[in-house]
């Protein structure tokens, strides 16, 4: 029995500690998660809090099968998109326009990536593309899980990612031009 | 890494990033499953209470009815069939303690089987048909009884069944009356009751209604007893109570209204600020339980009236969002929050709020049969509740803030309920059905907000039995 399996059946015997301990584990990735999601810092841990609460009610459905991690993460996720889906402010719109999106593909190699910068982008994308970019680029759910997470099709998903994608891409090619310009913009 | 697509790239960097987390973050998880745990037992005991309640209820109305007793004497659970010989029609008036004591006179020779039976199983109950004519209630005067004039027998409705056989001889003697039936008298609320015998050939005539020495008839007097008498019950209610706007408004949420002043919480995407952004919390229905004794009385030919008292335990769940440990002065509301906390409104945790009420109602219950078989009552009510305790948050639509602060709620509601209840049991020991409240009066003190409980549930009466009058003939 590995030490994750008796972290679990401690924290099912209502064991607070045992609690704690799972919560320290796993909640700093799990809140970069959530911050990829979300707006603001303040938001990303509501997301937290709300899935760690879901975590301990229902941890009695982990089959002790697979890791943990995983399990935590998925749930985690599904909480950041109902709460995304109930919170005015970030109403999955899927509807948002822009005439002058990328549609070139630049070749990946000569873009910069800078995890910081790339995460600032990332949050900086409509509610709609976040989420839709965050499920497939990031936590690698196929288009149809995506379409019948969100409720929409599997086609709208796949077109909005691409327009994402290519806004990202777009963003991301004149960061790097701005990066190697000088402070006098020269 | 050339190699590497955009989307495998974005993965590696993005996938893992920890960030430390605030500690608050975990004290609302850790009191959030501690409310959790609190909640479930909540649900366990008033479950197991219920259960156990009932249960004894069963038990102590199944085992209060009165049995045989040990020493060979009638008691009053017990009824009397007596076969008398073929074409012979006899009467006989029999002291309860006597009948099969061997002491007395009459009983050597005279039984010799003395069989329990079923309840109501004896084919000689005069006027089946009737319910209230095979409970009680006629007693036949014991005059003309050579034998055991003046003795009387205890048999109530509910019983069990003794055989007595006797000899000829006897039946014989105790030839008195002339009518051609069997009547079972049985007292349910008196000391006294009268076995008459009657040929097997169950011809059904009913008895004229003797009188007795006041002039008035045992029929009358018990009638009379129970239109007197109060009979207590006692109910639970569980299930679901909530916050509605107004009577028909089925929604879960409220319409706090939308402060105008409050500040923009979105920018649309291009760039409008909305000001109708400011999110109203979200309350949801919840468990609510309840307690009451009602006091009982029939009015008129058809009607009930009962006269309630007891205890209400309604919730609502709003979802909050971070908890803020601080005083401060709502200027929308003119109310400082209570406890030295309020919570953000993100909808992020469920709060349990708890409204504790002692309340005095009257209600009316009306019969109503369905298919002709099935009893039901239609219970109409009204009343006043009074809010003795609660947590309850109010909501500032300016700050966007849930606070605590009873003093902005009203303490005396006033309510209408109606619903309706099915009896179980031929003698109905139990009613369980459905109800639903609405308070009439607004929960909250402020203008332009419109609070008011409704509730629907599971309601389920239990009739506390009430003692035998002992009537001494």
């Amino acid at each position: 029995m590995d030490d994750h399996q008796i972290l679990i059946k401690d924290c099912l015997r209502g064991n607070a500690i045992a609690q704690k301990r799972l919560y320290d584990l796993f909640s700093p990735n799990m809140l970069g998660i959530c911050y990829r999601y979300t707006k603001s810092m303040n938001d990303a841990e509501e997301v937290l809090q709300r899935g760690f609460i879901k975590v301990f009610i229902n941890l009695h459905q982990y089959k002790m099968q697979g890791d943990l991690g995983a399990w935590i993460r998925r749930i985690i996720v599904n909480t950041a998109i109902n709460y995304l889906k109930r919170k005015p402010q970030y109403q999955l719109d899927l509807s948002f326009e822009e005439s002058n999106l990328h549609q070139v593909i630049i070749p990946d190699a000569d873009i910069l990536l800078n995890v910081k910068d790339l995460l600032n982008m990332v949050r900086q994308l409509p509610p709609g593309f976040q989420t839709i970019f965050n499920l497939h680029a990031v936590e690698g759910y196929t288009h149809i899980e995506i379409g019948k997470m969100l409720g929409i099709n599997e086609g709208t998903s796949r077109s909005q990612y691409a327009r994402a994608r290519a806004l990202l891409i777009k963003w991301l090619e004149v960061h790097s031009v701005n990066d190697k310009k000088d402070s006098y913009g020269r | 890494m050339a190699d590497e697509s955009f989307e495998e790239r974005v993965r590696r960097q993005l996938a893992d990033m920890p960030m430390k987390p605030d500690p608050a973050v975990w004290h609302e998880v850790a009191a959030a499953l501690q409310k959790e745990r609190k909640s479930r037992w909540l649900i366990w005991f008033f479950l197991l209470l219920s259960v156990f309640t009932g249960i004894s209820f069963w038990a102590y109305y199944q085992f209060s009815q009165p049995e045989q007793g040990t020493n060979g004497t009638i008691t009053k659970t017990t009824i009397l069939k007596v076969k008398p010989a073929q074409g012979e029609l006899s009467a006989l008036m029999i002291n309860k303690n006597k009948m099969v004591t061997p002491q007395q006179p009459f009983t050597p020779g005279i039984i010799q089987t003395v069989n329990k039976k079923e309840r109501h199983s004896t084919p000689y109950t005069a006027f089946p048909k009737d319910r209230h004519t095979k409970r009680v209630k006629t007693v036949v005067s014991a005059a003309n009884d050579p034998i055991n004039k003046g003795n009387q027998v205890i048999l109530p409705a509910n019983h069990s069944v003794l055989t007595i056989q006797m000899p000829d001889s006897i039946q014989s003697t105790a030839k008195a009356l002339s009518n051609n039936a069997l009547q079972t008298s049985t007292g349910t609320e008196t000391d006294t009751v009268q076995v008459i015998l009657m040929q097997p050939n169950r011809e059904q005539v009913r008895l004229p209604v003797p009188k007795t020495v006041a002039g008035t008839t045992l029929d009358d007097e018990v009638k009379k007893i129970k239109t007197k008498k109060w009979q207590w019950n006692m109910d639970f209610e569980g299930g679901a109570s909530g916050l509605r706007s107004s009577l028909f408004t089925t929604g879960k949420s409220l319409n706090f209204f939308y402060n105008s002043s409050a500040p923009a919480l979105s920018t649309g995407s291009s760039g409008t600020t909305f000001q109708s952004l400011v999110p109203a919390p979200v309350i949801k229905d919840a468990l609510s339980i309840g307690i009451h004794f009602q006091a009982t009385r029939p009015i008129g030919k058809k009607h009930t009236i009962g006269i309630s008292f007891g205890y209400n335990l309604f919730q609502t769940t709003t979802g909050v969002g971070r908890r803020v440990d601080s005083t401060i002065y709502f200027n929308s509301l003119g109310s400082y929050n209570t406890n030295g906390f309020y919570y953000n409104i993100n909808d992020s945790i469920n709060y349990k709020n708890q409204y504790h009420f002692l309340g005095l109602g009257v209600d009316v219950y009306t019969p109503v049969k369905l298919f002709k078989k099935v009893s039901l009552r239609w219970q109409l009510g009204t009343g006043f509740k009074v809010l003795f305790a609660t947590n309850g948050l109010n909501y500032d639509a300016v700050s966007g803030s849930l606070l605590r602060n009873s003093e902005l709620m009203r303490t005396v509601h006033t309510y209408f309920s109606t619903g309706i209840d099915m009896a179980i049991g031929k003698r109905p020991f139990l009613y369980i059905g459905p109800h639903w409240q609405y308070f009439v009066s607004n929960l909250s003190k402020k203008e332009l907000t419109n609070q008011h409980f409704s509730l629907s549930a599971v309601k389920i009466t239990f009739i506390i039995p009430q003692k035998k009058i002992k009537m001494q003939r």
